[in-house]
């Protein structure tokens, strides 16, 4: 019979361990695969649920665009007009001079001394001020204030001074026009789209039924043949 | 009866046998859990991912449907920018409030007083008013406290002449 060596004695696995050794093995490559596997399935599956959340919000977003958009068509276009009249988008002094002579007439009021101002700009908008003398009862010329302001393009009193002690008297007004440039961009296709308020569809239809100036754009004439002045 | 001619001292313990061979039970039973486990989350996986790639394929019909309206997009945000302007320039100060006031307050006022002189500004309203007598000169009073158009109402200058009457300046706000 075969006996082991003194030095293959001292490095031989005992035979507890021998028996142990592979499930042992087996275990801790169990407890490693579970480690390493929950972990990167957890953080896969974290991403995931979040881009599924990101996604169905971008989806729903774009839904509700959609079906604002495809309503919203019809009426947009005059709403959007209109506001672009009110607020024009330069120096309405021009506008506002031809509105201040038309309102007039049917009070058969008289305009004179129309001066225009200079431009200032207040918080995001752009100022003219416009000042006139308008001659006429005092009642018609309160009633032709009235219809000022229920006209386009907006306008706003900054001074107004009724002088005289007979029937016919004169308004010294400080009248103010607005403008404001028109947006050079759109928000990000993604971006939701906040609607009108209730408070903000009022305005509109308010604005819309204002009186519109007599020209809102000034279109150039091609040049006329000129006459021949000796015929 | 089996005889084990091994040597004892080559031979595992009966209790280390027994512990390797419930290790050896937990440690399969271990990894069929665990192969289990594996197909459930990565099913779940899979079916997150065509969740995700369908969205995807939607937005982009949206995207596309979106962009034939964006005429109707455009003038949108530009109705919200026009309406968001005017808010502010409607909010600057004016004198448009107290224009209004004047208006509502000047049909009371009687035939025998004269106002020779309104001055309408964004602080406040001055009147400058002729009574020719002082009955005439209370009732305008009266009515400026009565009709309750202006909260606050000074009196700032006082004159008589015997030819045209009381001479009054009232700053009302």
């Amino acid at each position: 019979m075969l006996t082991p060596t003194k030095t293959e004695e001292k490095f031989a696995l005992g035979p507890n361990l021998k028996t142990l050794a592979l499930p042992l093995a087996a275990s801790a490559i169990l407890i490693v695969l579970v480690i390493v596997f929950f972990q990167i399935a957890l953080s896969k599956i974290t991403s995931q649920t979040e881009e599924i959340a990101k996604t169905k919000k971008e989806e729903n977003v774009l839904s509700a665009k959609l079906s604002f958009l495809s309503q919203a068509e019809s009426q947009i276009g005059s709403q959007s007009e209109a506001l672009t009249l009110y607020l024009p988008d330069k120096n309405p002094a021009l506008s506002l001079i031809a509105q201040i002579k038309n309102l007039a007439s049917p009070y058969t009021l008289t305009i004179e001394n129309i001066k225009v101002g200079v431009e200032n700009k207040e918080s995001g908008v752009s100022k003219v001020d416009i000042n006139f003398d308008v001659d006429g009862p005092t009642s018609a010329i309160l009633n032709y204030l009235k219809s000022l302001k229920s006209a386009m393009p907006i306008t706003t009193f900054s001074r107004v001074k009724i002088t005289g002690v007979t029937e016919v008297v004169r308004a010294s007004v400080t009248l103010s026009g607005f403008w404001s440039p028109l947006l050079t961009t759109i928000p990000a296709i993604s971006e939701p789209i906040k609607e009108l308020t209730s408070e903000e569809k009022s305005l509109i239809d308010q604005i819309a039924s204002f009186s519109r100036p007599p020209f809102s754009k000034i279109t150039p004439t091609n040049p006329l043949p000129r006459g021949n002045p000796f015929e | 009866m089996a005889i084990n001619l091994l040597p004892t001292n080559l031979v595992a313990q009966a209790p280390v046998v027994k512990f390797a061979n419930t290790l050896k039970k937990i440690v399969t039973a271990g990894f069929s859990i665990f192969i289990l486990a594996g197909l459930i989350v990565g099913s779940y996986y899979l079916v997150n991912y065509f969740t995700i790639r369908t969205s995807l394929t939607k937005q982009e019909a949206l995207k596309t449907n979106i962009k034939a309206l964006e005429q109707t997009e455009q003038k949108f945000f530009l109705t919200k920018d026009r309406l968001e302007k005017i808010k502010i320039a409607l909010g600057l100060e004016s004198a448009d409030k107290n224009l209004e006031k004047l208006e509502k307050f000047l049909p009371v006022v009687s035939q025998s007083v004269t106002i020779s002189e309104a001055q309408i500004s964004s602080k406040n309203t001055e009147i400058s008013v002729i009574a020719r007598s002082s009955d005439a000169l209370t009732s305008f009073m009266g009515n400026l406290v009565t009709t309750d158009v202006f909260k606050t109402i000074d009196l700032t200058s006082f004159g008589f002449n015997p030819v045209n009457g009381y001479f009054i300046t009232v700053e009302v706000n």
